[in-house]
């Protein structure tokens, strides 16, 4: 009995050595599998928040008119800003300590940080009379983009030509990658369908987010990209800006 | 021994792989999951913006085909497959009886017509295929999701509220601003213009609203205000009292009236001419006036001096001077004798003839008031928005269109608005001899200052002046309360009363000189788009310009592109 023990423990103890150095070279690769699922899983989570805060944006905006011109400030509901209250719905919530700017604050966003340095919102709006585009608002860009609203002279430069931020045309690691926005006149009138009510409005939100990975896995930083670019969009009528039917004088 | 070593070995291996396939597979299945959460977020988004767009669609007569092709192009726009969309009416078959067939939770939110108010609603259920991609290696290709959203768009309360003055009839033939017109003939023959105009282009704002759901009133006004159609469904019968509104006839005094009174601003009464001491009787009271009693006989006009036949006591005669105007007007108690009825043989005097013609328009009342004034624009407002508190749906967006085509020049009294005061007999054209606003009307140039008669100042708007008279307090003031009251929500004064969440669209029509009608108009669209009169969107825009809510036709052809504009604009409001 004490010899087969023994024999036992003989057989046992290189077992055990040999068992440690395989769980340590199979544990890195059960750990990277299980820890890139679970920063995956917050991949989607964050790519459903931004897909479902485009669409309350979109949503928020589908009711009002895109021609009022408030302030840039998102706490103050009664002097409506069509373009940058419809952005404020990105923006977190009242009091948050991750608002990056006091003025863009108030908004839906409890789990995002926007950084206005590199995210972005854009919001087109689209006139369409007789089926073909007739309009865009705003203007001279055709689109509107958080990015070019200058809070350090509380200034909103998407109303004027010229070089901008566009902070949406270029990807998180500062590059530009894209000539406009995924709803340009082209798109929107190329996807109008024939039988559908000639006369109608659509704003279009755009949202471009730049995703911290939240684990940061070596080898997963090394293949995906550190931050990525999350981007989703909601379309949506806009019956403000339907077409008149004449030109009133 | 042998055996025992590898097959420990062997064991980790075993153990590493088969945890690798179960790790695996939760991997994969996660994924699947989350991919499957993106098609259906994605879909979401979709089918809520296409139940938008079909919505959208109810301003008109609900169309099923039209709704569906307007949900399609959504899908299509957001990349999503739209080939099983489905959209539904409570309602489709337009036979007022609630659609068999329906989903069971559309079913049961539908309401049981004809019993129950019908509602615009309208049920998108779509369905796309997610894609799978670690289960398609199991055979499993896709999973199909489907969603549905339901909207309602709100019905509309819409209050039509024209001008009927008789210069509604301004382009007719035969009208002249300086002579007297009777619109009798074009009424009858539905020619007066620009009114037709009018009523062509509020027949057009009646016909783009949804028969059945939607509901409508008409207001009419000049010297009062009057209900025409009271705010129902029955948009036929709405149209109809359309044709039947005619335009008014004004007591033509200001053409008929003794020239030596017309020649001094402020020498008659403009709300009753009769009356020239502001008391509302025809009986005037002269010694308190004039210091002396007009020289009439008691009781037969035939025996009154012959100075006073053209109704002026000079002072050549011995009448007193207490304005300046060499001499003041008299007229009889027991007479109409205010004006010279030129179709009797304008003579420039007095005759029991001009006394009878007056009589006819009189129908028997003593105290008739002879007014040529006919814009109660503070009445039309007044009538018209209790059209919308009494007669209004809970839930449902309250518009009110506004056309005039000149300035407030009359206000309600005590007869038509109790919270006037019965002393005040000639509403807010209250004044004296020859002070404002007895000039030829009672018209207020001055859009400010405001003033407020309020009971309590505390309650005035903010920058009015409070007053307990009138003048200051015109018909202006009045017509800009009766606004405040209807549709006014935000105010810097808390103690300020509140009106009703109510959109406001204002039509000045023609380019009538009197400074304060644009102004007054552009208030009424200012408060009338968001209820705060301090966001003005005409604020920096040139004079006679449509901005806003505001529409600017110095012609009536231009009512009718205004009323359609309109039309598109009565935002239906989405309520989910």
């Amino acid at each position: 009995m004490y010899r087969l023990l023994r024999r036992i423990i003989r057989i046992k103890k290189p077992s055990r050595g040999q068992s440690f150095v395989e769980l340590a070279l199979v544990l890195p690769v059960l750990l990277l599998l299980l820890l890139g699922l679970v920063e995956v899983a917050f991949f989607i989570s964050r790519y459903l928040d931004v897909l479902d805060l485009s669409r309350e944006a979109a949503r928020f905006a589908s009711v009002r008119d895109p021609f009022s011109t408030g302030d840039l400030d998102c706490s103050t509901t009664d002097n409506l800003n069509f373009f940058y209250d419809t952005s404020c719905m990105m923006s977190p919530s009242s009091g948050s300590a991750t608002c990056p700017n006091l003025q863009y604050c108030n908004g839906f966003n409890h789990y995002l940080s926007m950084n206005l340095n590199t995210d972005d919102v854009v919001i087109s709006v689209f006139t369409i009379s007789g089926n073909v585009i007739s309009d865009q608002l705003p203007q001279p860009n055709n689109y509107w983009a958080l990015s070019n609203v200058d809070f350090a002279s509380n200034s909103d430069l998407n109303f004027t030509a010229g070089p901008l931020p566009d902070n949406f045309k270029k990807n998180c690691e500062g590059n530009i990658v894209r000539a406009g926005p995924h709803f340009t006149a082209a798109q929107v009138q190329s996807l109008l369908l024939t039988d559908a009510p000639l006369n109608k409005g659509y704003v279009a939100v755009e949202v471009y987010y730049c995703h911290e990975q939240v684990l940061g896995i070596p080898i997963v930083t090394d293949l995906i990209p550190n931050p990525i670019q999350i981007r989703a969009f909601t379309i949506m009528p806009l019956p403000a800006a339907q077409p008149t039917p004449t030109q009133i004088p | 021994m042998n055996y025992s070593r590898s097959s420990s070995k062997g064991q980790i291996l075993v153990i590493f792989v088969v945890t690798l396939m179960v790790l695996l597979l939760f991997v994969g299945l996660a994924l699947d999951a989350g991919s499957v959460y993106v098609t259906y977020g994605s879909l979401k988004r979709a089918v809520d913006s296409a139940a938008l767009a079909a919505i959208n669609e109810f301003k008109r007569d609900p169309d099923l085909p039209s709704m569906t092709a307007a949900a399609e192009e959504v899908f299509n726009l957001m990349n999503v497959d739209f080939a099983n969309i489905e959209v539904l009416l409570c309602d489709a078959d337009k036979d007022n009886i609630r659609d068999t067939g329906l989903p069971p939770i559309f079913y049961a939110r539908c309401p049981n017509t004809p019993t129950e108010a019908p509602r615009k609603l309208v049920w998108v259920e779509a369905q796309q295929k997610a894609p799978l991609y670690f289960l398609s290696l199991m055979g499993f290709e896709s999973i199909n999701l489907h969603t549905n959203s339901i909207s309602e768009a709100a019905p509309l309360d819409v209050v039509i509220v024209l001008d009927t003055s008789e210069s509604m009839a301004s382009g007719t033939p035969g009208y002249s601003a300086n002579a007297a017109f009777n619109p009798s003939g074009c009424n009858g023959s539905n020619t007066c213009q620009p009114m037709v105009d009018a009523k062509e282009a509020a027949k057009a704002l009646i016909d783009t609203l949804a028969d059945g759901y939607d509901q409508v009133s008409v207001v009419t006004y000049d010297k009062t205000a009057r209900v025409e159609f009271l705010l129902g469904t029955d948009l036929l019968s709405a149209k109809i009292a359309i044709d039947l509104i005619n335009v008014h006839d004004d007591v033509p005094v200001v053409f008929n009236v003794w020239s030596k009174w017309w020649a001094h601003p402020g020498v008659y009464n403009p709300v009753n001419s009769e009356d020239l001491d502001g008391d509302g009787e025809d009986q005037d009271d002269f010694p308190a006036m004039y210091g002396m009693d007009c020289p009439f006989h008691p009781s037969n006009p035939a025996l009154d001096p012959e100075h006073l036949s053209d109704r002026w006591w000079d002072v050549a005669d011995g009448g007193p001077d207490p304005y300046g105007w060499g001499g003041v007007p008299c007229d009889r108690d027991d007479r109409f004798d205010s004006m010279d009825w030129d179709w009797n043989g304008y003579d420039g005097k007095w005759t029991q003839e001009d006394h009878d013609t007056a009589a006819l328009w009189a129908g028997g009342d003593p105290d008739y008031k002879f007014t040529g004034l006919s814009t109660c624009i503070g009445c039309g407002v007044r009538v018209g928005a209790n059209q919308l508190r009494n007669g209004g749906r809970f839930g449902s967006v309250w518009v009110m269109v506004f056309l005039s085509d000149g300035a407030a020049n009359l206000s309600d009294t005590h007869d038509t608005n109790i919270d006037i005061p019965a002393a005040m007999v000639n509403g807010f054209c209250g004044g004296t001899m020859g002070q404002p606003f007895w000039t030829t009307s009672c018209f207020d140039d001055n859009f400010t200052p405001r003033f407020c008669i309020d009971s309590n100042s505390n309650t005035c708007p903010p920058l009015s002046t409070h007053t307990t008279v009138s003048p200051p307090y015109s018909v202006l003031d009045y017509a800009r309360d009766m606004v405040d009251e209807a549709a006014l929500t935000r105010s810097a004064n808390p103690n300020e009363p509140r009106g009703n969440e109510l959109a406001i669209y204002t039509i000045r029509l023609g380019s009538m000189s009197v400074g304060s009608a644009e102004p007054f108009l552009r208030y009424m669209a200012a408060v009338g788009d968001d209820g705060d009169r301090t966001t003005d969107p005409c604020a920096s825009v040139a004079a006679n310009t449509s901005c806003g809510q505001y529409y600017n036709a110095p012609t009536s052809d231009r009512l009718l592109p205004i009323f359609e504009d309109i039309a598109s604009r009565i935002y239906t409001r989405l309520t989910q």
